[in-house]
């Protein structure tokens, strides 16, 4: 079915090349699409280095040696040569700039340390009140409910103080990326040289699998929370940057002009005309940008971080799947809970801004 | 606010007889706690609530309860809760290891026959098709990054574990999507089993990836069975939801059109809305690709074998002289992954004639 559907158009939008490569005459080759006509090399390719390991000759023995050339030692031990050379220079970085790094690395650890201690200081019963308050008051009374009943039910299972720890890394390395990567989208869109360069950076940024993030982050600042945070923050930049970069791209040009006409500066249009209409799409970065921490400081555990992804991680190497499922189940409320309060956050303020189907505003 | 006070000043200025003591009566009298009360913002009022109550219990007799928490009934409740839920996932498994059982050997002979399969392939021959595919898709620069990045794969020796996370991914991609294309269908043609099943789908994306590993490991144990099925049900909501809007987005016309040349139910489906909605169809499959790129390697934690068992381990053991060969793989097919199925996706967009900028991002 799909291929039929491949076919038809893709014969007709290349009808150019096909009338071109007709002076081969072969016959059903107008039948059959032009990309699979360019896989014809690879399985010549293929074909001819199987039946060439096969003959018993000088060209056959060189050609079971590039067969068997990637799975052979050599080429290992050159990744782990190429592995260890860039260790030993993030080494090197992290010898010479130790005290820079050090330092860092304390600030940062006693940050969290000092958040967390004020987050498990307030009174457990204040905190769900709170949230059930701000639940109801922001969805509805289902919300509030559901809140009261989820941090309720984390607290009797003793998760209280992991799932406070999590909270606590997840709001340090959102603030650190948000102070980033808002003023990187204002400047992508307000700076049209480097548009091109940013997008592309964090367009390929936003590809990478959250696991990758950890590697140099560990390189740099070892076992422990840094390391997760600093990982945290790269991977939420590019999410928070692209929801930034497009709210200030999409404002309206008659809004811009209209307060251009009137004399506003450059500064006054920004930041009296363009961020206040493109504060929807900033916070829903802002939403994007929590949901992708979670996901990751949870991970973040393999470099160390403690938290909840740490129970998972470790019951999860243990094989204890009753306490793995807690804390995953505590980590989901956590999860639907800011997810449900940011998308209500985001709604409200639209509401508020009577903002009208196409994106102009009414008032 | 001002209208308020326009509506009610209307009236006033039309009675303009009446005596300014009745004026006065009429209005509710001044209550200045109440404005002042009501002049702080709503929330702001609402907070009130948690703060006395935090005032209260950490003043009154009642300072205990902010123990709770800590203390040893709560850890032990949990732990208690944790080890019956662990007996009955055990009661679980045990009962239908037959099934599971079988589930798990056909996983497993199906990824190590992929593997193989692949691997049996000589690689200049994988490294052409993949660089003249991704040539066709997204273009010649393109095609050049494709060949350079596999052959530097190959020349670091990580081709093996490139190839099995290929055969991870395309397993539990092919599972996932004959869940999750039907599915998008289903919710399209019949808004009350959207209904259910939206809100499940939306919690199923809000949750992070590791969660999915667990109830995977709890039924199918270490190895790379339960990392194919985390990935596969991780990835069923982006191409559902992408599905779903694509075929809800088809224009009304065109499906009239089709079914005043009486075109049954089943041909408009097919027919019509399905290849117009395909573009947004392979964009969800694009998104679904990354996400499960993106679990097949934290699968690794739960036994799952390729790239992510390679970084798994040397961040384990501090040695981030494999994890960045292994990392920077991870990168190269992320990157080739991500391109070559947009450049596909825009291909069909502009075959349709539609505009690329409105392909759902």
């Amino acid at each position: 079915m799909m291929r039929d559907r491949d076919n038809a158009p893709t014969d007709q939008g290349s009808g150019r090349s096909a009338s071109n490569g007709d002076g081969f005459s072969v016959p059903f080759l107008r039948f059959v699409p032009v990309w699979l006509r360019w896989m014809l090399i690879p399985a010549v390719v293929a074909v001819a280095m199987a039946l060439g390991a096969g003959a018993d000759s000088d060209i056959g023995s060189m050609i079971q040696r590039v067969n068997e050339f990637p799975h052979g030692y050599d080429a290992a031990d050159n990744g782990a040569a190429i592995g260890r050379r860039i260790t030993a220079w993030i080494d090197w970085i992290t010898d010479n700039f130790d005290t820079v790094f050090k330092a860092f690395d304390d600030a940062l650890e006693a940050g969290i340390e000092r958040i967390n201690t004020l987050l498990l200081a307030l009174p457990w019963p204040a905190v769900i009140l709170l949230l059930t308050i701000i639940g109801w008051r922001l969805v509805g009374w289902g919300m509030g409910v559901f809140t009261a009943l989820a941090t309720g039910s984390i607290i009797a299972l003793g998760m209280w103080d992991n799932t406070m720890l999590t909270v606590t890394l997840i709001s340090i390395s959102l603030s650190t990326a948000l102070v980033i990567a808002i003023p990187l989208g204002i400047f992508a869109a307000e700076y049209r040289p480097l548009e091109p360069l940013t997008r592309w950076v964090m367009d390929t940024m936003q590809t990478l699998p959250s696991m990758v993030y950890l590697v140099p982050a560990l390189a740099m600042f070892g076992l422990g929370n840094v390391a997760g945070v600093i990982a945290t923050v790269v991977f939420i930049i590019p999410p928070a940057f692209k929801f930034v970069y497009l709210g200030i791209r999409g404002v309206p040009r008659e809004a811009v002009e209209a307060a251009e006409s009137f004399g506003a500066s450059w500064f006054q249009v920004l930041m009296e005309v363009k961020i206040p209409l493109a504060l929807p799409n900033i916070m829903g970065g802002v939403s994007q940008a929590t949901m992708a921490s979670l996901a990751i400081i949870i991970v973040a555990s393999l470099v160390g971080a403690k938290g909840l992804g740490d129970i998972v991680e470790r019951s999860l190497t243990w094989l204890d799947s009753g306490t793995a499922t807690l804390a995953g189940f505590a980590i989901v409320i956590v999860a639907v809970v800011i997810d449900r309060f940011a998308e209500a956050l985001a709604q409200r303020r639209y509401r508020k801004m009577g903002l009208d189907d196409s994106g102009v505003m009414i008032r | 606010m001002t209208t308020k006070e326009v509506s009610s000043g209307v009236p006033a200025a039309n009675e303009l007889t009446t005596s300014r003591t009745a004026d006065r009566l009429r209005r509710p009298a001044p209550n200045r706690v109440r404005d002042a009360i009501l002049r702080v913002p709503s929330w702001v009022r609402w907070m009130l609530g948690p703060l006395l109550l935090s005032l209260f219990l950490m003043a009154g007799e009642l300072s205990w309860i902010l123990e709770v928490p800590y203390t040893f009934t709560t850890r032990e409740f949990g732990d208690d809760v944790g080890e019956r839920l662990t007996g009955y996932i055990n009661w679980f498994t045990t009962t239908f290891s037959g099934a599971f059982g079988f589930i798990d050997n056909t996983l497993e002979t199906l990824i190590v026959r992929i593997d193989n399969a692949l691997l049996a392939v000589p690689w200049p021959a994988t490294v052409l098709f993949v660089a003249i595919l991704t040539w066709r898709a997204v273009g010649p620069k393109m095609g050049v990054f494709a060949l350079v990045a596999l052959t530097s794969l190959v020349m670091i020796g990580l081709w093996d574990p490139t190839i099995e996370t290929v055969a991870l991914m395309m397993v539990a991609l092919t599972l996932s999507l004959s869940i999750a294309i039907p599915l998008g269908i289903i919710n399209a043609e019949n808004s009350r089993v959207d209904k259910w099943t939206r809100p499940i789908l939306d919690v199923m994306q809000t949750m992070p990836s590791m969660v999915y590993l667990v109830p995977a490991l709890a039924v199918f144990g270490l190895g790379n069975v339960a990392g194919v099925i985390a990935t596969a049900v991780f990835a069923i909501p982006p191409t559902q939801k992408y599905t779903t809007v694509g075929l809800l987005g088809v224009p009304a016309n065109t499906v009239e059109a089709a079914e005043s040349f009486g075109a049954s139910r089943m041909q408009v489906l097919f027919g019509v809305k399905v290849p117009l909605a395909l573009p947004s169809i392979m964009a969800g499959v694009s998104q679904s690709t990354m996400n499960a790129l993106g679990l097949v390697i934290v699968a690794s934690i739960v036994g799952g074998g390729g790239l992510g068992e390679l970084v798994e381990q040397s961040l384990t053991r501090l040695d981030t002289g494999q994890a960045l060969p292994a990392g920077f793989a991870i990168v190269l097919i992320a990157v080739l992954i991500d391109r070559v199925s947009e450049g596909l996706a825009k291909k069909r967009f502009r075959e349709l004639g539609l505009d690329e900028s409105e392909m759902l991002r």
